[in-house]
C-alpha cells in the first residue's frame, strides 16, 4: 500500500526519471537523500564494472559466425541471439540504452567489406602470409598503416604503406596495394579487420604477392556496447581472465538495483516511513516490515 | 586463491545493503542503521562461509 506521508508527486514521471538516471526520480519528488545514495550506489558499480570489462561488458546481442568468414567481414545482416545479462542491464537506464542503439546500426547498416571511402591511418596488429594462404610462412607484424584507395572517392583498389619496427630496431616498410578487404564499421570489439597484398618491402617489388592480415583501431563511437562476437568474448577472457566475468555480473547487478528505485519511485518505501512504533517491542529483526 | 578478487566483496555488500536499505525505509537515520546492520550480518555469513570451504580445501 503507498505511503501517504511521502509525497510521490507524479510517480509515473518519477519512476521514468529513476529509470533513466538512478536517483533522479527522487530528485524530482524532493527525496535528496536517497536520490544521493540510489544515483551514487548504482552509477558507482555501474561504472566500476565497465572499467574491470575494459568498457566490454554491456551488449545486448551476441553475433554468431554462420560462414566461413568472421561476423565482422561478412556482407549480410549477422545471425544475433539475445543476451540474457542485458536484461538485468536494461535497468540502467540512459546507461545502457547505447546497446539497443549499436544494434540497431549494426542491422540497418550498409556493408561494403570491398571498399575504402577515404585515407585510413592506424596502428596495425596482424601476420603476413604467402598468397596461398597456408600459413607455411606466418610473420607477425605491427606497425603504423596508412592506407588509401586509388580512386580518390572511393573503391576497392588500394594503395598504401605499413611501417614496422622488427625485433632488432630496425624499421621495415611494406608497401601495400590489391583489393581491400575490410570489417564491417560497427561491431562490439575495438579491433577491426583487414586484408590486403604486401606488393613490396622496403622499396623492393616482390615476386610473389604476400597477404596481410591483421587489424586496425575501430572507432570508440562504432565499438562502445555493439553487439559482438564469441570470438571477441574469448579474447576478452583471455586478457581480463575472471574480471570480465565480475564486470558482467556488477553491471548486471548495478541495473537490478535500479529496479529497487524505480520501485521506491513509483510507489514509495516498501516498509514504511522507518520511525513507527513495532507492535511487538521484542521482534530483534531490523528488517522485518512493520505494521503502521 | 587470488584474495584480490574477493575484496570486490566487501564494497560490492555494501552497496546492496545501502540501495536496498533506501528502498525499504524513508528516515535517513533508520536508512543508515538498517544497512549497517544487514551490511555486518552478510559479511560475517560470507567470512564465516569462506573460512569453512578454506578449512575444506586444506
Amino acid at each position: 500500500m503507498r505511503n501517504t506521508r511521502v509525497n510521490l508527486k507524479n510517480p509515473l514521471i518519477a519512476a521514468l526519471l529513476a529509470y533513466l538516471i538512478p536517483g533522479a526520480g527522487h530528485w524530482y519528488q524532493g527525496r535528496r537523500f536517497k536520490a544521493t545514495i540510489y544515483s551514487v550506489c548504482i552509477l558507482s558499480l555501474f561504472i566500476w564494472g565497465m572499467i574491470l570489462g575494459n568498457w566490454q561488458p554491456v551488449y545486448s546481442q551476441l553475433v554468431y559466425q554462420t560462414d566461413r568468414v568472421t561476423p565482422q567481414m561478412e556482407k549480410k545482416v549477422p545471425t544475433t541471439k539475445f543476451s540474457f545479462g542485458y536484461a538485468a542491464q536494461f535497468f540502467n537506464g540512459a546507461m545502457a540504452l547505447p546497446a539497443l542503439v549499436q544494434e540497431s546500426r549494426l542491422r540497418n547498416e550498409q556493408v561494403r567489406i570491398d571498399h575504402l571511402d577515404s585515407e585510413l591511418q592506424s596502428d596495425f596488429v596482424g601476420m603476413v602470409s604467402d598468397f596461398s594462404g597456408r600459413g607455411d610462412d606466418l610473420q607477425i607484424v605491427t606497425g603504423t598503416m596508412t592506407i588509401a584507395p586509388v580512386n580518390p572517392s572511393g573503391g576497392e583498389a588500394v594503395t598504401g604503406t605499413l611501417k614496422s619496427s622488427a625485433a632488432d630496431g630496425k624499421v621495415v616498410e611494406y608497401g601495400l596495394g590489391g583489393q581491400i578487404r575490410l570489417g564491417r564499421e560497427v561491431f562490439g570489439s575495438p579491433r577491426r579487420e583487414i586484408e590486403c597484398r604486401i606488393v613490396s618491402v622496403d622499396g623492393e617489388e616482390l615476386n610473389i604477392d604476400k597477404t596481410l592480415r591483421g587489424t586496425i583501431c575501430r572507432s570508440f563511437l562504432n565499438w562502445y556496447q555493439a553487439p559482438c562476437d564469441s570470438q571477441e568474448l574469448d579474447r576478452l577472457h583471455g586478457d581480463l581472465s575472471r574480471k570480465f566475468d565480475i564486470a558482467s555480473v556488477f553491471t548486471w547487478i548495478a541495473g537490478l538495483l535500479n529496479l529497487l528505485a524505480i520501485w521506491d519511485a513509483a510507489d514509495g518505501p516498501a516498509y514504511g516511513y522507518g520511525n513507527e512504533k513495532p507492535e511487538d517491542e521484542e521482534d530483534d529483526d531490523e528488517d522485518a516490515p512493520k505494521k503502521p | 586463491m587470488d584474495l584480490t578478487i574477493l575484496t570486490h566483496a566487501v564494497p560490492l555488500t555494501a552497496i546492496i545493503c545501502l540501495v536496498y536499505s533506501n528502498s525499504r525505509f524513508e528516515l535517513p537515520e533508520r536508512i543508515l542503521r538498517s544497512a549497517l546492520v544487514m551490511f555486518i550480518k552478510t559479511i560475517s555469513f560470507l567470512g564465516v562461509l569462506y573460512a569453512f570451504l578454506l578449512w575444506l580445501s586444506r
